[in-house]
Protein backbone atom coordinates (compact mmCIF):
# COMPACT_ATOMS: atom_id res chain seq x y z
CA UNK A 1 0.00 0.00 0.00
CA UNK A 2 2.75 2.32 0.84
CA UNK A 3 4.24 1.71 -2.37
CA UNK A 4 1.43 2.41 -4.29
CA UNK A 5 1.14 5.67 -2.92
CA UNK A 6 4.86 6.66 -2.65
CA UNK A 7 4.82 5.55 -6.37
CA UNK A 8 1.70 7.67 -7.76
CA UNK A 9 3.11 10.59 -5.42
CA UNK A 10 6.77 10.68 -7.50
CA UNK A 11 4.82 10.51 -10.97
CA UNK A 12 2.60 13.76 -9.98
CA UNK A 13 5.69 15.67 -8.52
CA UNK A 14 7.11 14.90 -11.96
CA UNK A 15 4.58 15.99 -14.65
CA UNK A 16 2.68 18.63 -12.43
CA UNK A 17 3.77 21.48 -14.19
CA UNK A 18 1.47 24.36 -14.18
CA UNK A 19 1.16 26.43 -17.68
CA UNK A 20 -1.55 29.38 -16.64
CA UNK A 21 -0.93 31.26 -19.47
CA UNK A 22 -1.88 28.76 -21.90
CA UNK A 23 -5.10 28.75 -20.01
CA UNK A 24 -5.51 32.20 -20.52
CA UNK A 25 -5.20 32.34 -23.71
CA UNK A 26 -7.98 29.26 -24.46
CA UNK A 27 -10.27 31.43 -22.21
CA UNK A 28 -9.78 34.63 -23.53
CA UNK A 29 -10.60 32.90 -27.10
CA UNK A 30 -13.82 31.34 -25.38
CA UNK A 31 -14.50 34.66 -23.47
CA UNK A 32 -17.37 35.57 -26.79
CA UNK A 33 -18.70 31.85 -27.16
CA UNK A 34 -19.61 30.94 -23.74
CA UNK A 35 -21.25 32.97 -20.82
CA UNK A 36 -19.16 33.76 -17.79
CA UNK A 37 -19.05 31.66 -14.99
CA UNK A 38 -18.89 28.64 -17.60
CA UNK A 39 -16.23 26.59 -19.06
CA UNK A 40 -15.60 24.26 -22.23
CA UNK A 41 -14.13 21.05 -22.40
CA UNK A 42 -10.74 21.44 -23.74
CA UNK A 43 -8.43 18.58 -24.40
CA UNK A 44 -4.57 19.78 -25.71
CA UNK A 45 -1.71 18.40 -26.36
CA UNK A 46 1.37 20.31 -26.94
CA UNK A 47 4.71 18.77 -28.92
CA UNK A 48 7.98 20.49 -28.77
CA UNK A 49 11.31 20.35 -28.99
CA UNK A 50 13.15 19.48 -25.67
CA UNK A 51 16.05 21.72 -25.91
CA UNK A 52 13.44 24.43 -26.27
CA UNK A 53 12.00 24.10 -22.71
CA UNK A 54 13.03 24.50 -19.41
CA UNK A 55 11.63 22.76 -16.51
CA UNK A 56 13.71 23.79 -13.86
CA UNK A 57 12.14 27.15 -13.36
CA UNK A 58 10.58 25.70 -9.82
CA UNK A 59 12.58 23.19 -7.09
CA UNK A 60 9.16 21.38 -7.38
CA UNK A 61 9.03 21.72 -11.26
CA UNK A 62 5.68 23.33 -10.77
CA UNK A 63 6.21 25.81 -13.37
CA UNK A 64 7.52 25.11 -17.06
CA UNK A 65 8.59 27.73 -19.45
CA UNK A 66 9.74 27.54 -23.22
CA UNK A 67 10.68 29.73 -25.55
CA UNK A 68 8.82 32.12 -27.84
CA UNK A 69 6.17 31.51 -25.10
CA UNK A 70 3.84 34.45 -26.02
CA UNK A 71 4.07 33.99 -29.66
CA UNK A 72 2.98 30.33 -29.63
CA UNK A 73 0.42 31.46 -26.88
CA UNK A 74 -0.85 33.85 -29.33
CA UNK A 75 -0.78 31.42 -32.20
CA UNK A 76 -2.69 28.93 -30.09
CA UNK A 77 -5.17 31.28 -29.39
CA UNK A 78 -5.72 32.70 -32.60
CA UNK A 79 -6.19 29.09 -33.79
CA UNK A 80 -8.80 28.43 -31.62
CA UNK A 81 -10.67 31.58 -32.20
CA UNK A 82 -10.63 30.87 -35.69
CA UNK A 83 -12.39 27.54 -35.23
CA UNK A 84 -14.85 28.66 -33.01
CA UNK A 85 -15.68 31.56 -35.75
CA UNK A 86 -16.12 28.45 -38.49
CA UNK A 87 -18.05 26.42 -36.20
CA UNK A 88 -20.58 29.49 -35.35
CA UNK A 89 -22.99 29.24 -38.43
CA UNK A 90 -23.78 25.62 -38.12
CA UNK A 91 -24.89 26.38 -34.02
CA UNK A 92 -27.96 23.62 -33.68
CA UNK A 93 -31.27 24.18 -32.30
CA UNK A 94 -33.04 21.69 -31.24
CA UNK A 95 -36.85 22.21 -31.78
CA UNK A 96 -39.62 19.92 -29.28
CA UNK A 97 -41.37 17.36 -31.82
CA UNK A 98 -44.91 16.43 -31.36
CA UNK A 99 -45.95 12.95 -30.73
CA UNK A 100 -48.18 11.84 -33.69
CA UNK A 101 -51.99 12.37 -32.23
CA UNK A 102 -51.01 15.10 -29.22
CA UNK A 103 -53.08 18.03 -29.07
CA UNK A 104 -51.23 21.32 -30.43
CA UNK A 105 -50.06 23.34 -27.47
CA UNK A 106 -52.54 25.84 -26.53
CA UNK A 107 -50.40 29.56 -27.61
CA UNK A 108 -53.64 31.47 -28.04
CA UNK A 109 -55.75 31.07 -24.49
CA UNK A 110 -51.79 31.78 -22.78
CA UNK A 111 -52.15 35.35 -24.78
CA UNK A 112 -55.81 35.99 -23.81
CA UNK A 113 -54.96 35.77 -20.01
CA UNK A 114 -51.77 37.81 -20.58
CA UNK A 115 -54.37 40.35 -22.06
CA UNK A 116 -56.73 40.22 -19.57
CA UNK A 117 -53.99 41.14 -16.79
CA UNK A 118 -52.59 44.07 -18.07
CA UNK A 119 -55.45 45.98 -20.88
CA UNK A 120 -54.51 48.02 -23.48
CA UNK A 121 -55.97 51.48 -23.56
CA UNK A 122 -57.41 53.57 -26.00
CA UNK A 123 -55.17 55.99 -25.41
CA UNK A 124 -51.79 53.82 -26.27
CA UNK A 125 -53.89 52.65 -29.35
CA UNK A 126 -52.17 54.40 -32.93
CA UNK A 127 -53.95 54.15 -35.93
CA UNK A 128 -51.96 51.92 -38.37
CA UNK A 129 -54.65 51.93 -41.29
CA UNK A 130 -55.41 54.11 -43.51
CA UNK A 131 -58.46 53.74 -44.17
CA UNK A 132 -59.57 53.55 -40.56
CA UNK A 133 -61.67 56.50 -39.29
CA UNK A 134 -60.12 59.70 -38.63
CA UNK A 135 -60.77 62.41 -36.71
CA UNK A 136 -62.41 64.96 -39.14
CA UNK A 137 -65.39 62.75 -39.10
CA UNK A 138 -66.18 64.35 -36.11
CA UNK A 139 -66.25 67.80 -37.39
CA UNK A 140 -69.68 69.78 -38.17
CA UNK A 141 -69.75 69.96 -41.61
CA UNK A 142 -68.46 66.91 -42.84
CA UNK A 143 -71.31 65.46 -40.41
CA UNK A 144 -74.28 67.51 -42.16
CA UNK A 145 -73.69 66.69 -45.96
CA UNK A 146 -73.45 62.61 -45.24
CA UNK A 147 -77.34 63.43 -43.47
CA UNK A 148 -78.72 65.31 -46.37
CA UNK A 149 -77.36 63.14 -48.70
CA UNK A 150 -79.53 60.23 -47.02
CA UNK A 151 -82.41 61.93 -47.21
CA UNK A 152 -81.92 62.76 -50.99
CA UNK A 153 -81.32 58.68 -51.73
CA UNK A 154 -84.45 58.15 -49.86
CA UNK A 155 -86.97 60.52 -51.56
CA UNK A 156 -85.15 58.89 -55.10
CA UNK A 157 -86.11 55.45 -53.73
CA UNK A 158 -89.28 55.97 -53.06
CA UNK A 159 -90.27 57.96 -56.15
CA UNK A 160 -88.61 55.07 -57.92
CA UNK A 161 -90.52 52.32 -56.24
CA UNK A 162 -94.11 54.15 -54.89
CA UNK A 163 -97.07 54.96 -56.59
CA UNK A 164 -97.15 58.44 -58.05
CA UNK A 165 -100.05 59.61 -54.95
CA UNK A 166 -96.86 59.13 -52.90
CA UNK A 167 -94.61 61.06 -54.53
CA UNK A 168 -96.82 63.80 -54.53
CA UNK A 169 -97.14 63.57 -51.09
CA UNK A 170 -93.24 63.20 -50.87
CA UNK A 171 -92.94 66.68 -52.94
CA UNK A 172 -95.73 67.76 -50.09
CA UNK A 173 -93.77 66.70 -47.49
CA UNK A 174 -90.32 68.05 -49.10
CA UNK A 175 -91.69 71.73 -48.99
CA UNK A 176 -93.70 71.46 -46.22
CA UNK A 177 -90.92 71.72 -43.61
CA UNK A 178 -89.19 73.90 -44.64
CA UNK A 179 -92.01 76.85 -45.40
CA UNK A 180 -92.96 75.78 -41.59
CA UNK A 181 -89.55 76.44 -40.25
CA UNK A 182 -89.54 80.00 -42.35
CA UNK A 183 -92.60 80.75 -40.72
CA UNK A 184 -91.60 79.36 -37.46
CA UNK A 185 -88.39 80.82 -37.34
CA UNK A 186 -88.66 84.81 -36.72
CA UNK A 187 -85.03 85.95 -38.30
CA UNK A 188 -84.42 84.51 -41.74
CA UNK A 189 -82.06 81.73 -40.43
CA UNK A 190 -82.34 78.66 -43.07
CA UNK A 191 -79.23 77.32 -42.00
CA UNK A 192 -78.68 73.63 -42.26
CA UNK A 193 -78.04 73.20 -38.47
CA UNK A 194 -81.77 74.11 -37.95
CA UNK A 195 -82.38 71.31 -40.76
CA UNK A 196 -80.43 69.17 -38.73
CA UNK A 197 -83.49 67.61 -36.84
CA UNK A 198 -86.01 66.45 -38.93
CA UNK A 199 -84.50 64.23 -41.50
CA UNK A 200 -84.68 61.13 -38.86
CA UNK A 201 -88.21 61.41 -38.42
CA UNK A 202 -89.28 62.20 -41.84
CA UNK A 203 -87.11 59.55 -43.47
CA UNK A 204 -88.57 57.23 -40.52
CA UNK A 205 -92.53 58.58 -41.77
CA UNK A 206 -90.87 57.96 -45.61
CA UNK A 207 -90.45 54.19 -44.76
CA UNK A 208 -93.88 53.55 -43.26
CA UNK A 209 -95.88 55.14 -46.44
CA UNK A 210 -93.70 53.53 -48.33
CA UNK A 211 -94.42 50.39 -47.19
CA UNK A 212 -98.31 51.03 -46.31
CA UNK A 213 -98.71 52.02 -50.37
CA UNK A 214 -96.42 49.25 -52.38
CA UNK A 215 -99.14 46.74 -49.92
CA UNK A 216 -102.58 48.31 -50.38
CA UNK A 217 -104.12 51.04 -52.87
CA UNK A 218 -106.74 51.74 -51.26
CA UNK A 219 -108.09 55.17 -50.58
CA UNK A 220 -108.13 53.98 -46.67
CA UNK A 221 -104.75 53.17 -47.33
CA UNK A 222 -103.52 56.78 -48.39
CA UNK A 223 -105.90 58.80 -46.08
CA UNK A 224 -104.27 56.74 -43.43
CA UNK A 225 -101.30 57.32 -44.87
CA UNK A 226 -102.16 60.83 -45.00
CA UNK A 227 -102.70 61.17 -41.98
CA UNK A 228 -99.54 59.46 -40.35
CA UNK A 229 -97.57 61.94 -42.45
CA UNK A 230 -99.61 64.77 -41.00
CA UNK A 231 -98.62 63.48 -37.19
CA UNK A 232 -95.18 63.59 -37.96
CA UNK A 233 -95.20 66.85 -39.40
CA UNK A 234 -96.75 68.63 -37.16
CA UNK A 235 -94.30 67.07 -34.45
CA UNK A 236 -91.58 68.01 -36.35
CA UNK A 237 -92.67 71.40 -36.60
CA UNK A 238 -92.83 71.81 -33.12
CA UNK A 239 -89.55 70.44 -32.86
CA UNK A 240 -88.55 72.41 -35.29
CA UNK A 241 -89.88 75.72 -32.55
CA UNK A 242 -89.12 74.47 -29.71
CA UNK A 243 -85.23 73.81 -31.15
CA UNK A 244 -85.57 77.52 -32.64
CA UNK A 245 -86.60 78.70 -29.58
CA UNK A 246 -83.95 77.39 -27.92
CA UNK A 247 -81.67 78.94 -30.33
CA UNK A 248 -82.90 82.22 -30.09
CA UNK A 249 -83.21 81.92 -26.09
CA UNK A 250 -79.37 81.29 -26.08
CA UNK A 251 -78.44 83.80 -28.40
CA UNK A 252 -80.77 86.41 -26.32
CA UNK A 253 -78.07 85.07 -23.84
CA UNK B 1 9.71 12.05 1.90
CA UNK B 2 7.37 12.30 4.77
CA UNK B 3 9.53 12.16 7.63
CA UNK B 4 11.18 15.63 6.36
CA UNK B 5 8.40 17.50 5.46
CA UNK B 6 4.92 16.13 7.36
CA UNK B 7 3.23 18.67 5.43
CA UNK B 8 2.99 16.68 2.40
CA UNK B 9 1.75 13.48 4.24
CA UNK B 10 -0.86 16.16 6.04
CA UNK B 11 -2.56 16.86 2.09
CA UNK B 12 -4.00 13.12 1.75
CA UNK B 13 -7.33 13.25 4.16
CA UNK B 14 -9.44 10.88 3.48
CA UNK B 15 -9.24 7.66 1.39
CA UNK B 16 -11.75 9.14 -1.43
CA UNK B 17 -9.93 12.39 -2.21
CA UNK B 18 -6.95 9.89 -2.99
CA UNK B 19 -9.18 7.80 -4.95
CA UNK B 20 -10.56 11.25 -7.01
CA UNK B 21 -6.82 11.75 -7.11
CA UNK B 22 -6.28 8.92 -8.77
CA UNK B 23 -8.84 9.05 -11.03
CA UNK B 24 -8.29 12.33 -12.46
CA UNK B 25 -4.52 11.13 -13.59
CA UNK B 26 -5.84 7.57 -14.86
CA UNK B 27 -8.62 9.05 -17.37
CA UNK B 28 -6.67 12.00 -18.06
CA UNK B 29 -4.23 9.43 -19.28
CA UNK B 30 -6.18 7.50 -20.73
CA UNK B 31 -7.73 9.91 -22.78
CA UNK B 32 -4.09 11.02 -23.93
CA UNK B 33 -3.33 7.09 -24.75
CA UNK B 34 -5.96 5.83 -26.75
CA UNK B 35 -4.56 2.95 -28.24
CA UNK B 36 -3.30 1.33 -24.38
CA UNK B 37 -5.93 -0.11 -22.89
CA UNK B 38 -6.49 1.58 -18.67
CA UNK B 39 -8.75 -0.25 -16.08
CA UNK B 40 -9.06 1.31 -12.40
CA UNK B 41 -10.40 -0.33 -9.55
CA UNK B 42 -11.55 0.34 -6.32
CA UNK B 43 -10.83 -2.11 -3.40
CA UNK B 44 -14.12 -3.89 -2.37
CA UNK B 45 -15.96 -2.05 -5.33
CA UNK B 46 -16.52 -3.00 -8.39
CA UNK B 47 -14.77 -1.31 -11.89
CA UNK B 48 -14.84 2.21 -11.97
CA UNK B 49 -12.73 2.98 -15.31
CA UNK B 50 -12.13 1.00 -17.99
CA UNK B 51 -10.96 2.34 -21.50
CA UNK B 52 -10.55 -0.40 -24.72
CA UNK B 53 -7.09 -0.68 -26.43
CA UNK B 54 -6.94 0.80 -29.50
CA UNK B 55 -9.80 3.41 -29.59
CA UNK B 56 -9.97 6.88 -30.21
CA UNK B 57 -9.26 10.02 -28.23
CA UNK B 58 -12.70 11.43 -28.57
CA UNK B 59 -14.75 7.87 -27.97
CA UNK B 60 -12.24 7.76 -24.69
CA UNK B 61 -13.67 11.44 -23.31
CA UNK B 62 -17.21 10.37 -23.88
CA UNK B 63 -16.86 7.50 -21.27
CA UNK B 64 -14.37 9.46 -19.18
CA UNK B 65 -16.58 12.70 -19.23
CA UNK B 66 -20.19 11.43 -20.94
CA UNK B 67 -21.96 11.77 -24.24
CA UNK B 68 -23.10 15.24 -23.27
CA UNK B 69 -19.43 16.64 -23.63
CA UNK B 70 -18.79 13.92 -26.81
CA UNK B 71 -21.90 15.30 -28.90
CA UNK B 72 -20.34 18.65 -29.29
CA UNK B 73 -16.63 17.41 -29.41
CA UNK B 74 -14.69 19.26 -31.94
CA UNK B 75 -10.74 18.30 -33.44
CA UNK B 76 -8.73 21.10 -33.47
CA UNK B 77 -4.45 20.90 -35.09
CA UNK B 78 -2.17 22.94 -35.45
CA UNK B 79 1.46 22.96 -36.91
CA UNK B 80 4.03 25.55 -36.63
CA UNK B 81 7.44 25.02 -38.71
CA UNK B 82 8.88 27.80 -37.37
CA UNK B 83 8.76 27.94 -34.51
CA UNK B 84 8.70 24.36 -34.02
CA UNK B 85 5.69 23.42 -32.05
CA UNK B 86 2.52 20.82 -32.67
CA UNK B 87 -0.70 20.84 -30.71
CA UNK B 88 -3.62 19.01 -31.58
CA UNK B 89 -6.83 18.85 -29.60
CA UNK B 90 -10.73 18.66 -28.98
CA UNK B 91 -12.83 21.36 -27.41
CA UNK B 92 -16.36 21.71 -27.66
CA UNK B 93 -18.42 23.36 -29.15
CA UNK B 94 -20.16 27.15 -28.50
CA UNK B 95 -23.51 25.44 -27.10
CA UNK B 96 -21.65 23.08 -24.44
CA UNK B 97 -20.68 24.67 -21.33
CA UNK B 98 -20.26 23.94 -17.81
CA UNK B 99 -19.30 25.73 -14.97
CA UNK B 100 -16.76 23.12 -13.92
CA UNK B 101 -13.91 23.33 -15.82
CA UNK B 102 -12.02 20.93 -17.88
CA UNK B 103 -9.00 21.64 -19.14
CA UNK B 104 -6.14 18.92 -19.92
CA UNK B 105 -2.80 19.70 -20.93
CA UNK B 106 -0.22 17.58 -22.00
CA UNK B 107 2.72 18.56 -22.94
CA UNK B 108 5.27 17.03 -24.53
CA UNK B 109 2.96 13.33 -23.92
CA UNK B 110 2.90 14.78 -20.34
CA UNK B 111 0.09 15.36 -18.15
CA UNK B 112 0.34 19.61 -17.43
CA UNK B 113 -2.28 20.01 -14.02
CA UNK B 114 -2.85 23.46 -14.55
CA UNK B 115 -5.90 23.59 -12.10
CA UNK B 116 -4.58 22.91 -8.72
CA UNK B 117 -4.05 25.42 -6.06
CA UNK B 118 -0.56 24.17 -6.03
CA UNK B 119 -0.47 25.89 -9.48
CA UNK B 120 -2.23 28.91 -8.37
CA UNK B 121 -0.03 29.56 -5.16
CA UNK B 122 2.83 29.11 -7.78
CA UNK B 123 1.86 31.60 -10.07
CA UNK B 124 1.46 33.89 -7.47
CA UNK B 125 4.97 34.17 -6.59
CA UNK B 126 5.39 34.41 -10.28
CA UNK B 127 5.19 36.64 -12.92
CA UNK B 128 1.61 35.36 -13.94
CA UNK B 129 0.21 37.17 -10.40
CA UNK B 130 -1.21 39.71 -12.37
CA UNK B 131 -3.27 37.40 -14.97
CA UNK B 132 -5.40 37.04 -11.62
CA UNK B 133 -6.28 40.38 -11.06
Amino acid sequence: MFGFRCRILYIFVNISFSLPALRDAIDKAFKTYIPRGQHPFVYVSLEMDSHNVDVNIHPTKHELKFLHEEVIMDHIRVCFEKALALSMPAQRAYIQQLLPGAPQPDLISGDSERSADDRVYDRYLIRSDAKAQKIEQFFGSSVLIPAVSSQSNMSTTSSQQGTPVLDDQSNQFESDPSEGLNRSSRHNETSESVLDPIPSTSTDAYADTDTVGEDTFTDNAITASQNIINSSLNETIQKATNHDRFRVTRRIK
Amino acid sequence: MFYNMPQRKNIYKSATDEFNRIYDVVSKYAIHYPSIAFTLNKLGEKMVLRTPANTTTSKNIAIVYGADVAKYLKPIELNDTVLQFRMNGYYTDAPYSSPRREFLFFFNHRLVDSTSKLCFRCSVSGAEFYTYL
